[in-house]
Formats: structure tokens, C-alpha cells, sequence
């Protein structure tokens, strides 16, 4: 049970991090919630009416999705971040904190639909097994179970993502990874340039992205030593994404699952 | 008691979960059926990040105004943040603008892509991703005096290396302006 504490701690650690880092990204662009910006919050309430035709969703959206209104939000999930820090989790503060952390994520990921990505869909399910296993009383099994959930989907995340680019004609080909750090989007102008220069770079890194997303899974079963390689080539993966690829949240909601995959490869291993 | 139910209640949820996530990472009846009557709260990811198409494209809108004499304003491109400062794979708060542009302008074009070319595709104009970037368009700042409607463009562009030519998208009709 401590361990299984302290598991979830140090997931904390690295998920808070990332989710901190998010927050005051979100602060410092808050224009973009504005009635000019790309997000614009009127938009946005039109587009949760149309889908989601709930008075619930209705009332709430035209409650908190104002530029003003949202700041507040982000602003106080700083502090909820900070104070979670510091307040055990399964006691009746930490949950009710936990919830709060939960629903200002969920609120968020309501009207920013359009731009959200995997990072923003593993820090959700991060959250939500946090607040469904960190409940005041908790238990070994309930606890184990969220460890689990979230070491399984970090794999899948992976091999899924990995099947898709092997049926992919410009990942088999060897030209996804040029096209990609070509655009401005994603890219930097340094590391297309390079790709260009050097073709078979081009086939090692796309084959190799390729092949270890797909076996990911792999981490879960083969002894520690060799499944610490698959989690470095993971932190590496993600931090060359961060530089590169600008694609800093990834970083930290995916490192924040590793944890979680050592405890499931310790717990298969000594079973 | 009410412990052992409440564990055994969010093991059976987290099964689901997870075997829902699987079916839904296959684009088939079973997964639209889950999306659509399941996952009401839009909770089951997708994992295929830059896969199967991935991103290779740079995209722009640009408008251009009409005045009431019929004259044409030059083309101006709306301004987005671009290229990479230093500390951007520590804190980057400029990313959100391109991937929400990238967003929509891909969701329309798998949108059109699904009627043929010869059809009328004025129903454009009623998706909302049509709507967001007429909303952002109609809001940017008018270069000409007294300008009655705008127009605008998606266009897209290789980035850096630059090897073809710019592409558009989509021209839309000129709308009214208030």
C-alpha cells in the first residue's frame, strides 16, 4: 500500500508538472478565448449547444466561457496543482481537491476541442483514475487497478500509434518524418534541412519510431533491464518531440505513465 | 461491503474503458456506435498521432475586402504565431494557435472530401469549422476604409523546405459585414 502511495505520487509529480506548465501556457494565451482569438468563447458556446443539446452544458458553458471567466478557472487550477502537492490525496481535502482538478480539466477540454491533443487525452485519463482510486479509504486492489489502467493505455497509446504509421505510405516510404519537421507547424527549419541532406537518417528514424511504438507493449513483459531501454527511447522520444516539434505537454503526460509501467513490469515479474 | 462493490464497480469501468479504447482506434460501425451512444462525455482517446496522414502541411487564411464601389483590398494574411523560440520545449504558449487552425481546416477538408468535385459545396458554409474561421476572419482589423464584405482563403504550404507551390483550399464568398 505505501508503494503503491508513493507510485502515485511520483505520477503526480511529473503529471502536475506537465498539467502546471499547461495551465500557465493556457494564462499567458488567454487572448485566444477572446472574441477575436481562434477559440473564441462565443464560438465555442455555439458549437457545445449544437452537440451536446443538455441544459446542463448549456448553462455551464454560458456560465464559465468568457475570456474573464476562464482566466479565473486557469488561475485556480494553479493553486489546486500547488496544493495537491502538498495534501495527501485519499484524505477528504485531497479528493475534493483531485475533483476540482478533474472538472477544471474537463471544462477546459469542452472548448478546446480544436487544438487538444494525445497529451491533453492522457492528462484526462491521468485525472480520472486519480479521482476514481484516490477516494478517502481506498484499498491495495482499487489502487493497483488505476496503476494498471494507466500503464495499459500508455502502451496501447503506443502501439496504436505505431500501427498506424506502418500502414502509413509516407512512414513505410521513409518521407513522414521530413514532411513533418518541414512544416512550420511542427517542424524547425534546422532538422528538414538535415533530413534532406541525409536520406537513409530519414529511413533509421521513421522505421525506428515505427517498430518501437508497435512493440511498446513489449515493456510491460520483458525483464526490467530491457524494458528500461523501451522507456528511455520513450524520454528520448518525447524530449527530441519538445525541442523539436514544440510538442512540450506530450513530455510530461506520457513521462507520467512510466512509473506506473515499471510497477505493472515489477508486479508481472515477481508474480 | 460498499468498499468491495465500489472497487469491483471501477475495476468493471476501467475494463470497459480500455476495451472500448481498442475498438474505437478501428474506424468501424462498433466504434462510431460507441462514440456516438457510449462515450457521451468524449472520454475515449485516439491514439494515432501523426498516422496514418501525417501533418506536412503549413496553413494560412487570408482575407481581402469589397467596398461598396465594388473595389478589391489586397490580400492580407491572418497573423499566427510561427516558427520556434529556444524555450518553447519548456514552455509554449504559441503552439495552440497553429494546431487549432490545423484542426479545422483538416476537419474541412475531410468534410469536402467526401462529395464529389462537380457538387455544389455551398453547404460548406453551414460547419462549424466554416463558421470559426469566417468568426476569426470578420474580427481582424480592415486595411481599407469603409469596407462592406469580406472574403477569404485557406491556403497551404510546405514550410521550410519550400519544394512545391502553395495550394488553396478553399475561396469563400464574400460575406457581409456588420
Amino acid at each position: 500500500m505505501t508503494t503503491l502511495n508513493h507510485i502515485y505520487v511520483i505520477i503526480y509529480s511529473i503529471f502536475g508538472l506537465g498539467v502546471f506548465i499547461s495551465t500557465t501556457e493556457y494564462l499567458a494565451g488567454i487572448k485566444i478565448f477572446s472574441s477575436e482569438g481562434m477559440l473564441s468563447c462565443d464560438m465555442q458556446q455555439i458549437n457545445l449547444v449544437k452537440n451536446d443539446n443538455s441544459h446542463f452544458l448549456n448553462r455551464l458553458s454560458a456560465a464559465i466561457f468568457t475570456e474573464e471567466r476562464l482566466k479565473y478557472v486557469f488561475l485556480i487550477r494553479c493553486v489546486n496543482i500547488i496544493l495537491l502537492f502538498i495534501i495527501p490525496f485519499n484524505t477528504i481535502a485531497g479528493w475534493i481537491l483531485l475533483i476540482a482538478l478533474g472538472v477544471s480539466i474537463y471544462i477546459s477540454s469542452l472548448i478546446t476541442r480544436y487544438g487538444s491533443d494525445g497529451s491533453d487525452q492522457m492528462t484526462m485519463l491521468i485525472i480520472i483514475t486519480f479521482i476514481l482510486c484516490q477516494v478517502p479509504l481506498n484499498n491495495t486492489l482499487l489502487l493497483n487497478a488505476g496503476i494498471w489502467f494507466i500503464a495499459l493505455q500508455s502502451c496501447l497509446s503506443y502501439t496504436v500509434a505505431g500501427i498506424s504509421k506502418l500502414v502509413s505510405v509516407e512512414w513505410r516510404t521513409s518521407i513522414a518524418m521530413r514532411l513533418i519537421f518541414s512544416t512550420k507547424t511542427f517542424g524547425s527549419r534546422k532538422a528538414a534541412l538535415f533530413l534532406k541532406k541525409y536520406r537513409f537518417i530519414n529511413i533509421l528514424l521513421c522505421w525506428n519510431v515505427m517498430l518501437t511504438e508497435a512493440l511498446f507493449p513489449a515493456c510491460l513483459l520483458l525483464p526490467l533491464p530491457f524494458a528500461i531501454i523501451f522507456l528511455l527511447w520513450g524520454f528520448t522520444f518525447h524530449l527530441l518531440n519538445a525541442i523539436i516539434m514544440g510538442l512540450n505537454s506530450f513530455f510530461w503526460a506520457f513521462m507520467a505513465t512510466y512509473p506506473a509501467i515499471i510497477y505493472v513490469n515489477m508486479q508481472i515479474h515477481h508474480a | 461491503m460498499a468498499q468491495l462493490i465500489y472497487t469491483l464497480s471501477i475495476v468493471i469501468i476501467f475494463v470497459l474503458w480500455f476495451v472500448c479504447t481498442i475498438i474505437c482506434q478501428f474506424k468501424g460501425k462498433s466504434a462510431a456506435f460507441i462514440q456516438k451512444y457510449i462515450d457521451v462525455l468524449r472520454l475515449i482517446p485516439s491514439w494515432t498521432f501523426f498516422a496514418p496522414r501525417p501533418g506536412k502541411s503549413d496553413y494560412h487564411v487570408l482575407y481581402r475586402d469589397k467596398r461598396p464601389d465594388e473595389s478589391l483590398s489586397e490580400w492580407t494574411e491572418v497573423e499566427l504565431s510561427e516558427g520556434r523560440n529556444f524555450f518553447d520545449f519548456i514552455w509554449n504558449p504559441r503552439k495552440r494557435n497553429k494546431k487549432v487552425l490545423s484542426d479545422i481546416i483538416q476537419t474541412l477538408i475531410i468534410t469536402f472530401s467526401r462529395y464529389p468535385k462537380d457538387q455544389d459545396r455551398t453547404f460548406l458554409m453551414y460547419t462549424f469549422p466554416y463558421i470559426m474561421v469566417l468568426h476569426l476572419v470578420t474580427r481582424q482589423h480592415s486595411k481599407v476604409n469603409d469596407p462592406a464584405f469580406r472574403q477569404f482563403v485557406l491556403a497551404e504550404s510546405p514550410g521550410y523546405l519550400e519544394d512545391s507551390d502553395p495550394n488553396f483550399i478553399l475561396l469563400s464568398k464574400f460575406h457581409e459585414l456588420n
